[in-house]
């Protein structure tokens, strides 16, 4: 047997150069320097990590059955065992070996590859020295492999932070839902190294629909009727999968409830966790906390949208408000005109949310004198444009001396009923008193009594058809009556009536009327804030939700 | 943009040659383009460009397989350049320590004037 060369074989070793990790030509490199130290022409060096990778000099076996016998001898636990090799396989088919063994090639505790020998060195210390210095190269090369790794670990980590503050930042710079929607499931994906992604979001209010941003073709959709998740969901077994998931194409899911207000109302899933050698690998507790990140940046990117929203509708009903508040302004009038024969006082307490109220007085020729309270349906713009309507209408049709007011009414619905694309109604009092005559005519349109005090008597003027803006045929039918001198006529809206206390109850028709007849208000304007005073007692605070008008005429 | 990516090689000339990958820069998607690198590379063709216009998605084995690639091509005296990143994967390569050794440009003529030697 040839003994070995030690010296010459440490200088092969001096001369390699290793190129730091992923040197997969090291051991090819080390291998001829250790059978020149072992005195030996044939061997096999295997590298413990990369026992897929064996090397051989001076073998007969192909290289996949260098493999297969590698992987024999691992699975049998002869390599780390270092033992005599039982029968040699790597040398059988050729001149056999006459003592196999495997020799472990380590630097302090740990084993960095094997070598395999047909025989034992004939030098047994000096080919331990050259053991060792083969051992330093690849503990040098290991080495440096594990600080590459370190390195791309931290620098993974400070990916991992520099994602979620950019969509912290995008959250806080846009309420474009869609970009932020698509930033989100990005980064998850491509930080969990995940082959697909859904981003699903279900629409409040609407049964079925969703808001779904979608990559990588593994998800068909929401399975209907399924519940969304409330808690995280790993699912990298198939018995694992929630029921939303069934369709998903994914071999391994990984899913995250959004959750807004408590409750959930989306879901964050990737599927199939990729490894470097393309297969797929579970998903774990740190995934389902990075995902749970992304996931939570996503609720607020949705709460903030939402609130955003809210804030935008919040101030278009402001708009609308003070819209419709100039408009009644506008009708209302400044000061109601001296007419003969009788003295008037009107009054409107509007709510914050305007309605519909409004109330006027029309001198007429020949001693005439024509006045209306009404009260549109609804609130907002809606409501202030109706009024405006009839408020229109009425003007128009008194300026022509349109006739009797059954009529006017008349008018006045169908062309409500034809025009009004709203669907609101108004119901409405107008009446014109003759001061020569002193005849009151008058039209109640569905509206509140009015409220005719006649010394003593109470006569309550009730509904002669129904309100205006309803049905296109509806008839009418005017009223007369005569009036005395120093009679009361109160006309009111139903935000009268109507006004509640602290315990819901209403002041009523009972307690107005019981007002209207004891009071010793002599003229018109002390008995219309009489009644707003009376209104604010019983109400107590509480907030006004309906407009309050009332018109008192006292008859001269 | 598909998901499973595609390359297209274009070789102006001997001296660089225009990798464009279309797809998700992930295993497989990085396991394409090192393909044609490596093709490249043996050709002689040791300055190369990844045109990532049609890329908007990388994860971290790609970064590791285009790290592998520049490593390479750095083995081998050459030059490595990337343009139209997206802000989001420009921002990965600084990070990731890629732009550390190859370079990064707003488009294609810079790049292939730097690959060249024409400009520093």
């Amino acid at each position: 047997m040839p003994t070995g060369d030690v010296p010459r074989a440490h200088a092969l070793l001096a001369a390699i150069q290793p190129t730091g990790s992923g040197d997969e030509g090291l051991l090819f490199k080390i291998l001829p320097a250790l059978l020149k130290g072992a005195g030996q022409s044939r061997g096999a060096a295997i590298e413990a990590l990369h026992p897929e990778r064996p090397v051989s000099i001076g073998l007969s076996l192909s290289p996949s059955a260098l493999v297969q016998m590698t992987e024999q001898l691992m699975a049998a636990g002869h390599l780390a065992s270092g033992a005599r090799l039982a029968g040699g396989p790597f040398f059988d088919g050729e001149e056999p070996a006459t003592d196999p063994r495997v020799i472990p090639i380590t630097a302090g505790d740990e084993t960095l590859a094997y070598l395999v020998l047909p025989e034992a060195p004939e030098d047994p210390n000096g080919f331990a020295s050259v053991v060792a210095h083969a051992a330093s190269i690849l503990a040098w090369v290991r080495m440096t492999e594990k600080v590459r790794e370190a390195d791309f670990e931290l620098k993974y980590r400070v990916w991992e932070l520099e994602s979620l503050y950019e969509v912290g930042l995008s959250i806080a710079g846009t309420l474009d839902l869609e970009s932020l929607a698509d930033e989100i499931l990005m980064k998850s994906v491509s930080l969990l190294n995940a082959r697909s992604g859904v981003l699903i979001v279900k629409q409040r209010d609407v049964e079925g629909e969703a808001y779904v941003k979608e990559f990588g073709g593994a998800f068909p959709g929401l399975v209907p009727g399924a519940a969304l998740p409330s808690e995280v969901c790993v699912a990298n077994r198939s018995a694992e999968r929630p029921s939303f998931l069934a369709g998903a194409f994914g071999e391994k899911l990984l899913a995250v409830p959004i959750v807004s207000e408590g409750a959930p109302i989306g879901v964050l899933v990737v599927a199939d966790k990729e490894n470097r050698a393309g297969g797929v690998e579970d998903f774990d507790a740190g995934d389902a906390r990075i995902l749970s990140l992304f996931g939570n940046q996503a609720a607020i990117a949705l709460e903030n949208a939402r609130l955003h929203r809210e804030a935008v509708e919040k101030e278009r009903m402001e708009k609308e408000i003070e819209l419709a508040a100039s408009i009644q302004r506008t009708i209302l009038p400044a000061s109601l005109p001296d007419v003969p024969g009788v003295v008037l006082c009107g009054a409107n307490r509007p709510t914050r949310q305007v309605g519909g109220d409004f109330y006027d007085v029309f001198p007429l020729a020949d001693s005439r004198v024509g006045f209306v309270v009404a009260d549109v349906s609804g609130k907002g713009v809606p409501a202030a444009l109706l009024v405006s309507t009839l408020h229109a209408c009425l003007h128009l049709l008194f300026d022509f001396g349109s006739g009797d007011l059954a009529s006017v009414v008349a008018r006045i619905n169908r062309h409500l009923v034809r025009f009004s694309t709203t669907r609101k109604f108004a119901t409405l009092f107008l009446a014109v008193f003759d001061a020569t005559s002193r005849e009151l005519r008058y039209v109640n349109a569905g509206h509140n009594p009015a409220i005719l005090l006649s010394g003593a008597e109470v006569t309550l003027l009730g509904p002669s058809g129904v309100p205006v803006g309803m049905f296109p045929a509806a008839v009418h039918r005017e009223e007369s009556r005569v009036v005395s001198a120093g009679d009361l006529l109160v006309l009111y809206s139903d935000g009268i009536t109507e006004a509640l206390d602290a315990s819901d109850g209403e002041f009523g028709m009972e307690r107005l009327t019981e007002l209207v007849v004891s009071s010793d208000e002599a003229s018109p304007a002390g008995l219309t804030n009489g009644i707003f005073r009376a209104v604010d007692e019983f109400t107590r605070g509480v907030a006004q939700y309906d407009d309050q008008t009332v018109l008192v005429a006292r008859f001269a | 943009m598909s998901e499973r990516l595609t390359v297209t090689v274009e070789r102006p000339d001997q001296i660089v040659a225009i990798l464009r990958p279309d797809g998700y820069i992930n295993a497989s998607g990085g396991e394409e383009i090192a393909k044609e690198a490596y093709a490249l590379l043996g050709d002689g063709v040791v300055n190369l460009l990844l045109d990532l216009e049609r890329t908007r998605i990388v994860n971290s084995i790609g970064i590791s397989i285009l790290i592998e690639i520049l490593e390479k091509v750095l083995d081998q005296k050459g030059r490595l350049a990337f343009c139209r990143l997206t802000p989001t994967i420009e921002k990965t390569f600084q990070i990731m320590g890629l732009a550390q050794y190859a370079r990064l440009f707003p488009a294609v003529d810079p790049a292939l004037a730097w690959l060249r030697g024409e400009t520093e």
